[in-house]
């Protein structure tokens, strides 16, 4: 999602109204959080093209597009390999991704205790990820 | 744990009967299996093991994975199939409780991860495998997996399986989807940890005519697997051969198998067609695709083949002998059971007769007594009949020992068909002494007895080289006691069809030797039948009339030749047309000129027996009716090839023998039957021979004073009197001063 047109307070405030709108569809135990914090994770991401690594709502924004990506059921390792890649991305941020990342993969184990001890989340991520890029990709196996 | 996934881009090529098939037969050999029907929206996987539906299955484990719960005990949600034998096992994971409105939203709900769920069908289906390889701890994980290109196919084809089997048929669409499938998972990349999968391509449903050959094919695929069209057994209940049980030989399945199943030729149509089971390539593939499987899978093949070609034997109406077809009574299919268990054996086929009960059981053994076999399933059930096949076979009667003329079952026996359980006292008594006690009821034996017969005769009355005097004085004796006119004439015709096997110097086209040997396999018989029946073997359906090899044994008693069709050869040697094959001396049933009892009317050919008259002479003369009339008819036999025979050189009768010939005439005529007898050695015959005089005109009486005369002399004094007047006088003359 790229939204040029936009200015970053009309972003933040887009974020804070759909941060709001997840948890309480989360709270709610609702299928459609997941779309709601897909859409979390969106704004998170352009607030993290808008912010460097080493500002405050930079790293806010980086940790909860993470957090957000998880939630969403989407690929939380890939832009989570991508912020803590960033030199300036402070250490409090880092560890705060890190336990996300560490959180889904306790949830992911405690979910599905024996696939997890032959298959990460990650690696299992990786791979429906280059099931679904590769070049004779055929089966719609969700990534 | 490996797993194999079965897979198809169309519906209804196989894949899930081929499925089974693997799954029963890797079981029967021991290895733990579990099926699990991942064909969600069309599932059927349980209808192939014959299961009841499932109340649950996997969408119900895989929906409470999804919702981040334990789910159902795998161990009570697969369903056992019951194998024969000791075995390994078998369970089969159903898609769940199909069909019902319940199944089908729950089906619809996997594809939309449930709240708080940390993955989605993918991880759900990777779980619910990892919990089947720790709660069941299978050797073998089969799938049935979703058709055409879907998550699940997708799932099953790439995440969970170890190998893939690609079914398809020949119709364009299935064999080109089935093309971009392969070729995709070829390039896609496997799951970390994983071996690369095997990819077996299986073209099922083949049948000539279909769309795509064998070049587009062997361009999309290189090398694939085939499997017939054949669906006459597909069903998965006729496949529970205990596959732990060697199997039979090559011997068996290559020569003798399809001895049994008659002879003649089979239609390449058929569906019939011993080879051709779906059932037994199937376990060609499996042996092919688990190797270590390899020599069990094909031993389960060859004896599916060899219980499939019995089984045929059993049920084939008809058989061809060359153009003619016979009808051959058969078992009703309805009436033949496969893989009957009973009292801790398992018989390959069972057959029902009468209905309900077990008559005939056919089991495979080897490594056991055949006999001990066969006891146990006389003390177990009703049958009267069991047949041991394999390596050491046998066919039992019912009693406590095999019945003394046990034969083994070598390929040349038959196998037991409706009429031997209705028509023998010991159905698996085939020995001439048997058959030859049911041959007045029924003709359905006539041709092993007059095969067994010719073998014994061949070549030699009373003396040949592999003549058997008791096994012939048996069947003579039998055929004697006949007094059925029409059965005895259709007993006798048979064995002068040249279609019969014994017959084989009709196809070696040596017309010499051919009626030399029937004459030995046919006159023998024809003198001992009711006099009613020769005007009967006046006529031959296939090939010549039986009478004339009767005729023909006279005549080489005679020093002479008879060969009616003689000319007809020549005509046809010289490739001319016009001669036609005709009869010249031919009997007739019906009242005889003079109420004479026999007489030859040189004018029409035609030898007249009168039944009345030869009645009314019997009884005058003390003699059993029908022994007098076969010898009446052998005397005006022998006076009618006088007339119309010719000599070694040719030479024909010049004068017509008429009643009033001269003495020496009856004489000579007498003197030939009387050792036309001493060759048949029949005592009933003989008797009635030697009190018939009277009946005779003057001179036959004198045949015993030519007894000591020599057969070159008896010859001499025929081709003699042949020649004209004079000599006939001068051989009255001579008997007169004996």
């Amino acid at each position: 999602m790229s939204l040029p047109g936009l200015q970053t307070a009309a972003v933040e405030a887009l974020v804070s109204g759909a941060i709001l709108r997840a948890e309480l569809l989360d709270d709610a135990g609702l299928a459609t959080a997941r779309d709601a914090w897909r859409e979390v994770m969106a704004l998170e991401v352009e607030l993290s093209r808008r912010h460097p690594a080493g500002s405050v709502p930079g790293g806010v924004a980086r940790a909860g597009a993470v957090h957000a990506a998880f939630a969403a059921g989407a690929d939380g390792w890939e832009l989570a390999d991508r912020f803590l890649a960033e030199q300036d991305l402070p250490e409090e941020r880092r560890q705060a991704i890190a336990s996300v990342v560490a959180e889904h993969e306790e949830r992911y184990a405690a979910q599905f205790p024996r696939l997890a001890e032959t298959h990460s989340a990650r690696a299992l991520s990786s791979w429906k990820h280059a099931l679904a890029h590769a070049p004779s990709a055929l089966f719609p196996v969700a990534a | 744990m490996e797993s194999v996934a079965f897979y198809s881009y169309k519906g209804g090529v196989g894949r899930s009967l081929l499925a089974a098939t693997t799954a029963r037969f890797l079981a029967m050999c021991g290895h733990r299996v579990v099926a699990l029907d991942l064909d969600l929206e069309a599932p059927g996987l349980t209808y192939k093991f014959g299961l009841p539906e499932a109340s649950a299955g996997a969408v119900d484990a895989l929906t409470a994975i999804l919702s981040g719960g334990d789910g159902p005990d795998l161990a009570k949600l697969a369903m056992p199939v019951a194998l024969p034998g000791e075995s390994g096992s078998l369970l089969v994971l159903a898609a769940g409780a199909a069909p019902s409105a319940a199944y089908w939203a729950q089906v619809a709900t996997l594809h939309r991860p449930a709240y708080g769920s940390r993955g989605g069908l993918v991880e759900a289906a990777l779980e619910l495998q990892a919990r089947i390889a720790s709660e069941l701890a299978p050797d073998y994980l089969l799938i049935d997996a979703r058709t055409g290109v879907s998550e699940l196919g997708g799932l099953a084809t790439t995440a969970m399986a170890d190998r893939v089997a690609l079914v398809c048929t020949r119709i364009p669409e299935s064999v080109r989807g089935t093309g971009a499938v392969y070729e995709a998972l070829k390039a896609m990349p496997t799951l970390a940890g994983r071996p690369r999968r095997g990819l077996e391509v299986v073209v099922s449903r083949s049948a000539p005519g279909q769309l795509v050959g064998d070049d587009e094919l062997k361009t999309l695929f290189g090398s694939w697997f085939e499997l017939p069209h054949d669906a006459r057994d597909g069903a998965i209940e006729r496949t529970a051969e205990d596959a732990s049980r060697p199997v039979v030989s090559d011997d068996w399945v290559a020569g003798k198998i399809t001895g049994i199943a008659v002879s003649g030729v089979a239609d390449p149509s058929s569906r019939r067609r011993p080879g051709r089971s779906l059932l037994a390539e199937s376990l060609a593939w499996v042996g092919q695709t688990f190797p270590d499987l390899g020599a069990r899978a094909e031993q389960a093949r060859r004896r599916l083949l060899a219980v499939d070609a019995i089984v045929d034997g059993l049920t084939r109406p008809v058989m061809r002998l060359g153009p003619v077809l016979h009808d051959r009574p058969a078992w009703d299919p309805a009436a033949i059971i496969r893989n009957y268990a009973a009292g801790g054996r398992v018989a390959d086929l069972v057959i029902h007769h009468p209905h309900g009960k077990v008559g005939v059981v056919l089991e495979y053994a080897d490594g056991e007594d055949p006999a001990d076999v066969a006891k146990e399933w006389f003390l177990g059930t009703s049958a009267r009949v069991v047949v041991i096949f394999g390596p050491r076979g046998g066919r039992f009667g019912k009693g406590d020992r095999p019945p003394r003329d046990f034969q083994g079952f070598d390929g040349g026996d038959r196998l037991p068909l409706p009429h031997d359980l209705e028509l023998l006292e010991q159905p698996a008594d085939y020995s001439l002494k048997s058959l030859l006690t049911a041959v007045h009821r029924t003709r359905l034996y006539d041709g092993e007895i007059l095969s067994r017969w010719a073998r014994r005769n061949h070549l030699g009355i009373h003396g040949g080289v592999a003549w058997e005097p008791e096994s012939t004085g048996l069947v003579l004796d039998t055929v004697a006691g006949i007094d059925d006119a029409e059965r005895f004439a259709q007993f006798v015709a048979r064995a002068a069809d040249p279609h019969e096997p014994w017959d084989e110097w009709l196809m070696r086209g040596d017309e010499t030797m051919r009626l030399r040997a029937l004459t030995e396999i046919v006159a023998p018989l024809v003198w001992r039948g009711p006099p009613a029946a020769l005007s009967r073997l006046s006529h031959g359906r296939f090939g010549d009339p039986p009478l004339l090899y009767g005729l023909q044994f006279l005549a080489r008693h005679m020093g002479l030749r008879y060969d009616p069709d003689a000319l007809f050869r020549e005509v046809k040697r010289r490739g001319e047309s016009g001669a036609g094959r005709w009869m010249e001396l031919r009997f007739d049933w019906q009242e005889a000129a003079g109420g004479l009892p026999a007489l030859y009317q040189a004018e029409s050919g035609k030898i007249h027996l009168d039944a009345r008259a030869i009645d009314e002479a019997a009884g005058r003369i003390g003699t059993p009716p029908r022994a007098l009339g076969s010898v009446l008819a052998m005397v005006q036999a022998v006076r009618g090839l006088l007339h119309v025979a010719t000599d070694l050189d040719g030479q024909p009768w010049r004068g017509a023998p008429r009643a009033e010939a001269p003495r020496a005439v009856h004489a000579l005529v007498a003197a030939v039957v009387d050792r036309v007898l001493d060759t048949l050695a029949d005592p009933g015959l003989r008797a009635a021979f030697e009190v018939a005089d009277p009946l005779h005109p003057t001179g036959h009486g004198a045949w015993r004073a030519l007894r000591e005369a020599s057969k070159e002399a008896l010859h001499h004094a025929i081709l003699t009197l042949r020649r004209g007047h004079a000599p006939i006088m001068a051989l009255d003359a001579a008997l007169d001063r004996c």
